[in-house]
Order: C-alpha cells, then structure tokens, then sequence
C-alpha cells in the first residue's frame, strides 16, 4: 500500500469498515510511514473529539411544552379561520350549502354555469361565507375546501385540498373563507361535508378578474345540493 | 394536497403527542447541533412541530417514522439557515463546553476541550452539506445507510462528501487557520 492509497481508504478505517487483508495492509503502511501515522493519529483524535463534543440536555418539559405549543397554534388558526356566527354576515359574500338531511349518495355536484359567478379581486383578499345550515347535529363531520388554482387562502399558499374534522350545530353554520385571486380566469370552487361515507357537495364558480367584487353577490345563492 | 389542519385524534389513530415524543430526544440533539445553541434548537423543533402538526394524516402512514423527522428537521434547518447570513454555530457551544470540560475534566482535558472547541469553529467554514454529514455522522453516529434516506443522498455521494468535508477539517486545524480567526 502506498500513502495514496491510504489516504483514500482512510474513512473505512476511521469508521471500523475495513477489515481482515486491506486493515492488515493499511496497519503495515503505517507501521512503516511516519508521515501517514501522523496522519492517521490525527485523524483518530479529531473523530474522537467530534463524538465527545457534548450536548446539553434537553430541557425538562420542553418536548411536552413544543407538542402543546403546537397543536394549541393550530387551534388558534382554526378559531380565526370559522369565524364566529354573527360577525359581519351583511358586509360578506354568502354561499349556502343546505343540508337537511344527509342522502346515501356520495356526492352531488350541480352543473356548471347554473350560479352567476364570484368575483374575486386579483390580489385583493375577500370573504366569502360559506353557510353550512343542517337539520340536527353533526359530530365529527368532515369538511373539505377544494380550492381552485386561480385563488389562494392567505396563509395557505399552493394548498388546494384544505380538510378537517370539526361538529356542527343545528341550523346555520359559517364559515369565513377569505380568498384571493392570484391568476385572473374562472374556475369553481367546491364545499362539502361528508358524514358517516355520505357526502354532500356544492360548486361555486369564480371569476378572478380585475373588476371590483359586484355587491350585490351579498346576496345568498347557494342551493340545496 | 391533504391538510389536516383541525383533525382530531380519532379511535386507535395515535394522537401527534403519541408519534412524535418518542424522537424528541434525537431531533433535540440534532437541532442543537446544527444550530449551536439551547434556544435555537427549541426554536428550530417548535418550527418543525407547527409545520407538522397539519401532516399528522401523512405522520400516521410513514412506516419509520425518525429518518422521516430527520429529514424534516434538515430541510428546514437549511431553509432558515439560507434565509439567514448569521452562522448558526457561531460561538453557541463556547459556554457548555466550558461547563461540560468543568465538571468532567477527566474526559476532557485542556487539550481535548481546545480541540473542541477548535472544531467547533472549523464546522463552521465546511459547506451547510459536509457540516450536515459530519454532525450526523461523526457527532451523532448515523449511518451512512440511514443517512441515504435522510438526506436523500446516495451512500456513493455521501462517502465522497465525508471524504471531502474530514480533509477540509484537518486541513483548517493543522494551518490552524481556525485558531488564528479565533484571535481575531
């Protein structure tokens, strides 16, 4: 073995990777080259003193504190994301999704083109309340937001699929989508509500454009799907 | 792209609390290493825990779980750490090694405390990639196997960057270009 043959086999060494014939050969080369068992001495040291480099522990309670902190983050968001039930219902956009009494089919989407379309602003983030009015109480229901790639949730960029589990009360349900255009086209966005394998639907179209939001779309237009 | 972002812990499902404690030792260890300093491995795994808590669907799936973690942690290690022009080693270990040379001053002599000390600030001046090997590797004793998934790397390339990133050590230690920006 020659000096450049041990540096390049000197990690496996290091790391306790070579074994029988080549370690032997490697040994012999240092036994017989000063320059290499400095070398290697050195190196020995330096992962020595790489393993020893301590770390202090971690903090007691700090994984249970982190845990908390951050699931209590995500609370927090959703308390600001469905907005309460009475704040400014008259100033939004209102879109209802009626479900009186969920039906055994999976879904049911109405056509296109049967709802004249919101405008959203480009870049200009709006509101748009989505009304969930059910008959009885619903424990752990499933909503799901598909939102179109032509609009975004502020804070949720690039998410398009946005689904949770949360219970619902008899009668009018909110909750406060802000939105904002990002690329001026139309598209629909589409609300459901999933109980039990059962689902309901409802698809809104969207125009991104640069008009200013038609006020008159404060009007409910949302159907019974 | 499903978000969980309100899911709750359903049935047997194991809760977030449930799948991540067992690794919050390791990632701690991890976080502080890359990051130099108590503080910013807390800020470092409370910044990891926000961003997965809307995944625990994606967390529930994952069949080992750690190098998953791992993986995560590294990213957005480097991604604050690209945001940032301040080193992130700089100067933190100073204080617990002092502490650490203090109360076991068998295991680390003068010698071996300046030497620490040394590589600490030789970390420093390798390229975020061979810093990331050799703290997982040489600190933290991953293999390079386990390490293929974690960084995303082949074992090939990784031998090759721990050759690379070891040689730059001990050339920056025996110049003692290390010990002479320390005087600076």
């Amino acid at each position: 073995m020659n000096c450049e043959q041990l540096l390049n086999q000197l990690d496996d060494y290091l790391d306790g990777n070579l074994s029988g014939e080549r370690r032997d050969q490697l040994e012999r080369h240092l036994g017989e080259c000063e320059d290499c068992r400095i070398l290697a001495t050195e190196a020995q040291e330096i992962q020595q003193a790489l393993r020893e480099t301590p770390v202090p522990p971690m903090r007691p309670g700090f994984a249970s504190q982190a845990i908390k902190r951050a699931t209590n983050h995500h609370r927090h968001h959703r308390r600001s994301f469905i907005a309460g039930f009475s704040s400014a219902l008259a100033a939004s956009l209102l879109v209802a999704l009626f479900v009186g009494k969920l039906l055994p089919t999976m879904e049911s989407t109405p056509g296109p083109g049967l709802s004249p379309p919101l405008i959203i602003s480009l870049q200009q983030p709006r509101t748009v309340n989505l009304v969930f009015d059910v008959a009885a109480a619903m424990e752990n229901a499933t909503i799901s937001i598909e939102i179109p790639e032509n609009v975004e949730v502020p804070g949720f960029p690039k998410q398009h699929l946005i689904t949770w589990k949360t219970s619902l009360q008899p009668g009018r349900n909110i909750l406060a989508l802000p939105l904002r255009g990002i690329v001026r086209s139309n598209s629909a966005l589409v609300a459901s509500i999933e109980l039990d394998g059962r689902r309901k639907s409802i698809r809104i179209p969207i125009e991104v454009s640069d008009k200013k939001a038609d006020p008159r779309a404060g009007l409910p237009f949302g159907r019974h799907v | 792209m499903k978000i969980g972002i309100f899911s709750r812990h359903r049935g047997t499902e194991p809760s977030f609390e449930e799948l991540v404690t067992p690794h919050m030792e390791r990632l701690y260890r991890l976080a502080y290493r890359y990051s130099g300093s108590q503080a910013d491995a807390e800020d470092l795994i409370q910044d990891l825990l926000i961003k997965l808590v809307p995944r625990i669907d994606e967390l529930r799936k994952v069949d080992q779980l750690y190098p998953w973690l791992a993986k995560a942690l590294y990213r957005l290690h480097v991604d604050r750490f690209r945001k940032s022009s301040r080193n992130p080693v700089e100067g933190g270990h100073d204080e617990h090694i002092e502490r650490a040379a203090g109360e076991n001053p068998d295991v680390f002599s003068p010698a071996r405390a300046g030497l620490i000390r040394d590589l600490q600030s030789a970390l420093q001046q390798l390229n975020e990639e061979q810093r990331a090997l050799i703290v997982m590797h040489d600190m933290e004793s991953y293999t390079l196997v386990e390490l293929e998934k974690i960084l995303d790397t082949p074992v090939g390339t990784l031998k090759s960057r721990l050759h690379r990133g070891r040689a730059k050590l001990r050339k920056l230690l025996k110049e003692g270009t290390v010990s002479m920006q320390r005087a600076c």
